[in-house]
């Protein structure tokens, strides 16, 4: 459930940012950029093309939103977070599951009318506000015991999972900008946008004392030890919360709790200047772990 | 060219009346749209009356939500928050005219910097008779300590707003140079968010400069000119405190720039260094962006009643152990009667002709110019020097015999402390009148926001458009009942 959660609130609020950056950005950011960007971060360039035949932002943000025939729509992800919810009601609070199932409603009540321009920013604005409300739930309603900890742990894998995403898209965007020779300011506010996308903008400005240079914004989101949405932050509490479930001194190599502590102790002694130089490797390895410690938590705790 | 809209039974602008002697900006005669107005006004003409009030409804929840709100103090004490007014249909300036406008602010701006540096140094321009003296010494808010002082790169007026209206004649004219703590920057900033959730569909269709650089721009500025030897400064905004009635922008200005928003009582000075109070002991501040007054900043140098400064400040000011955004004593260069040399200035320091025109100014404490503003003053707007906000001033041509003959013995019993300008017609504009429930026309001026460091400068692209919502009024000031507009640049 929380990673689906996760999922749908990173989603919405990278089409927020990006929708109403573009409205008055620098020409060459338009509206043709946004939707490439759009997609690219969701990964669902491929299918769009298989399925929809014209690229317009209003097709794009249904598909990425609403279509039911899009698996991993927010639609969908919110209907699944439901689920999970309705097949878990005996063990979470009545206040997390009126506010899932009020979600979904919301969610499912939304058709392509609400998808106009001027729309955009309330039905992703509520996406958001819906999505803090159930969380917050979680946090304040729950005995912080193993199924807390199987909550925090989907959290915390999916939101690596996104942020990675967030970037990689982003340094897609600014490589493109730069090919174009488009110039340093339209490069800035594709970080700038990197940076609003995970929220981290605002506390990244107060870190850095200044609006931070993409070495500084790469360095924050990955290894800043106190930004929840760091990487670095989220994997220190993915191993927390497994080694609270499995509550072993020695931990079996190969087991979930072995990776994530391992992947843990790399991102806790790197620095930027180790990574810079190939950010793509060390991003595709990054999300191959964490994929591969997400199956093995599946295995270990939900396969009984 | 100008073109007719496309005519629509209920299009809002049906009802709007023209007053042919005004200087209206997106109409030239009725139903006949100005080119640059022409996608705008058609776009707003496919609403209907109850779209755009929801629409205007659902910009005030906007405002609200992000908290852009002015406190209105009541016998309680307890703040009330309201919302400024603000109108949906924009004011476009086409990229033409901007340019202009830009260079003549960037002129003026550059000019006053070089004046203030003069009179606070070897007062060539004075000694050469071009402005008076007598005029700048007796000066309100000339300051005497900041004779022979230079600040960090010379710079005095980092921050700039110079008002600017059109008259009935078409052009664009300077009403004043707000070179003290102008503010308003933080409602253009939200009023362009505002528009941009209400009327995304006009954004795709305008390509509308964009100007949420400018925190970062400010930033910028604040730290070229911290003091020599600093590399990573520590900025702060300085505010009097959360209960004054600019509070939402200055705590709008720090957050946006990522930096400590405090109150003189968060600072002290110790050995000529100013510090801050943190949990984790004293931390030096390099350059502060304060929004105190120069009476205000220091008790043991102005004002002893002062509980918003802090003491010690202006002596570590002039050791160059901090900054100070915009330097104390600028506004010996705001006063309005010195406003009336700023041409003279122009030509005098940069040796060109002024971009921007003045309007004419006759300083009462000449006996020609008394004279004539005594014997005319029903057709003059008559002004105090040293007031802001739309304070002090009279309208001829709207005051009473009574308050017209309370003026003659206010100007007759401190000369120096008025001037007098033709009245002049500010440009007006269709604004959605709630009262009424239709478009009407409304003055509007244009207050813009140029920002000048170390070897950096910067205007915003467009500004502040402020509207006078009393109908027939020619006062802009928020704190006198007016609105504001989004201000649209185009580019080309």
């Amino acid at each position: 459930m929380s990673r689906y959660l996760e999922r749908t609130e990173h989603i919405s609020r990278y089409i927020k940012v990006h929708f109403y950056s573009a409205l008055d950005a620098p020409s060459v950011a338009g509206y043709e950029f946004i939707e490439n960007s759009i997609l690219n971060m969701t990964g669902l360039e491929s299918e769009y093309k298989k399925k929809i035949h014209k690229k317009n932002i209003k097709n794009v943000n249904y598909y990425v939103l609403l279509d039911e025939t899009n698996p991993v729509s927010i639609r969908n992800s919110v209907n699944r977070a439901r689920e999970n919810a309705r097949g878990a009601r005996d063990s979470i609070s009545a206040e997390i599951w009126s506010s899932m199932n009020k979600f979904y409603h919301d969610v499912n009540r939304l058709s392509a009318d609400d998808l106009s321009n001027d729309k955009i920013y309330p039905l992703t604005e509520k996406i958001l506000e819906n999505c803090a409300v159930v969380k917050g739930y979680i946090e304040s309603t729950l005995l912080h015991n193993e199924i807390w900890l199987i909550m925090k742990m989907g959290m915390h894998t999916e939101r690596t999972i996104q942020v990675i995403r967030i970037i990689k898209a982003k340094l897609a965007d600014i490589e493109f900008t730069r090919k174009q020779k488009l110039g340093k300011p339209v490069e800035n506010y594709q970080c700038i946008n990197m940076l609003k996308s995970a929220e981290a903008f605002d506390m990244s400005r107060i870190y850095y004392r200044a609006v931070p240079t993409l070495s500084e914004a790469l360095e924050f989101l990955f290894f800043n030890k106190q930004f929840p949405k760091s990487l670095v932050y989220n994997m220190r509490h993915l191993h927390n919360s497994i080694s609270r479930i499995t509550a072993s001194k020695n931990p079996v190599p190969g087991s979930a709790e072995f990776d994530a502590g391992k992947l843990y102790s790399q991102l806790n002694y790197a620095t930027i200047q180790d990574v810079e130089d190939n950010l793509d490797l060390f991003l595709d390895n990054l999300t191959e772990k964490i994929y591969s410690i997400a199956t093995k938590t599946e295995q270990q705790f939900m396969s009984y | 060219m100008d073109v007719k809209i496309k005519e629509k039974t209920k299009s809002i602008f049906n009802s709007y009346e023209l007053d042919k002697n005004l200087f209206d900006e997106v109409f030239s005669e009725e139903n006949i749209t100005k080119k640059y107005y022409l996608k705008t006004i058609n776009q707003f003409s496919k609403l209907s009356l109850s779209e755009y009030n929801k629409l205007n409804e659902f910009a005030k929840i906007s405002f609200f939500n992000q908290g852009v709100t002015f406190a209105v103090y009541s016998d309680t004490m307890k703040g009330v928050e309201r919302i400024f007014p603000f109108d949906l249909v924009p004011r476009i300036i086409p990229i033409k005219e901007w340019e202009q406008i830009e260079k003549g602010v960037l002129q003026r701006n550059q000019a006053i910097n070089l004046f203030l540096y003069d009179i606070y140094h070897e007062k060539k321009i004075l000694r050469s008779g071009v402005v008076p003296p007598e005029l700048i010494f007796s000066a309100k808010f000339y300051n005497r300590e900041m004779n022979g002082f230079a600040p960090p790169g010379n710079i005095y007026t980092h921050i700039c707003g110079t008002d600017i209206i059109r008259h009935s004649d078409g052009h664009y004219y300077v009403l004043e140079d707000n070179v003290r703590c102008p503010s308003g920057v933080s409602y253009v900033l939200s009023n362009r968010e505002t528009m941009k959730r209400v009327l995304p569909d006009f954004f795709l269709s305008h390509p509308i400069m964009p100007i949420d650089d400018y925190p970062l721009q400010l930033l910028d500025i604040i730290k070229s000119v911290a003091p020599e030897g600093i590399d990573d400064p520590t900025c702060v905004v300085m505010s009097p405190g959360m209960y004054n009635s600019a509070y939402f922008e200055h705590s709008f200005l720090a957050q946006s720039m990522g930096i400590q928003l405090v109150e003189g009582r968060d600072l002290f000075v110790d050995k000529n260094f100013v510090y801050m109070n943190t949990i984790y002991g004293p931390q030096r501040v390099d350059v502060i962006y304060r929004r105190v007054d120069d009476d205000f900043m220091d008790p043991l140098v102005y004002r002893a009643d002062s509980y918003l400064g802090v003491p010690g400040i202006i002596s570590a000011y002039r050791a160059g152990n901090v900054t100070l955004i915009n330097a104390p004593g600028t506004g010996a260069s705001d006063d309005k009667a010195v406003y009336a040399y700023v041409p003279d200035i122009i030509k005098y320091y940069l040796g060109e002709e002024p971009i921007l025109n003045n309007v004419h100014t006759y300083r009462c404490e000449k006996d020609s110019d008394y004279k004539y503003v005594i014997e005319n003053i029903h057709n003059l707007v008559i002004k105090p020097v040293d007031e802001s906000g739309g304070y002090g001033i009279l309208i001829g041509t709207k005051a009473t015999k009574e308050q017209i003959a309370e003026y003659k013995k206010l100007i007759a019993a401190n000369r120096r402390k008025y001037i007098a300008q033709p009245i002049m017609s500010l440009s007006v504009h269709p604004t959605f009148i709630e009262e009424s429930g239709k478009f009407e026309q409304r003055h509007i001026d244009l207050r813009t926001f140029c920002l000048m460091g170390r070897d950096k400068q910067y205007v915003l692209k467009g500004g502040l458009t402020r509207v006078a919502l009393k109908k027939g009024s020619l006062v802009v000031n928020s704190s006198q009942g007016g609105g504001s507009k989004d201000t649209w640049v185009l580019q080309k």
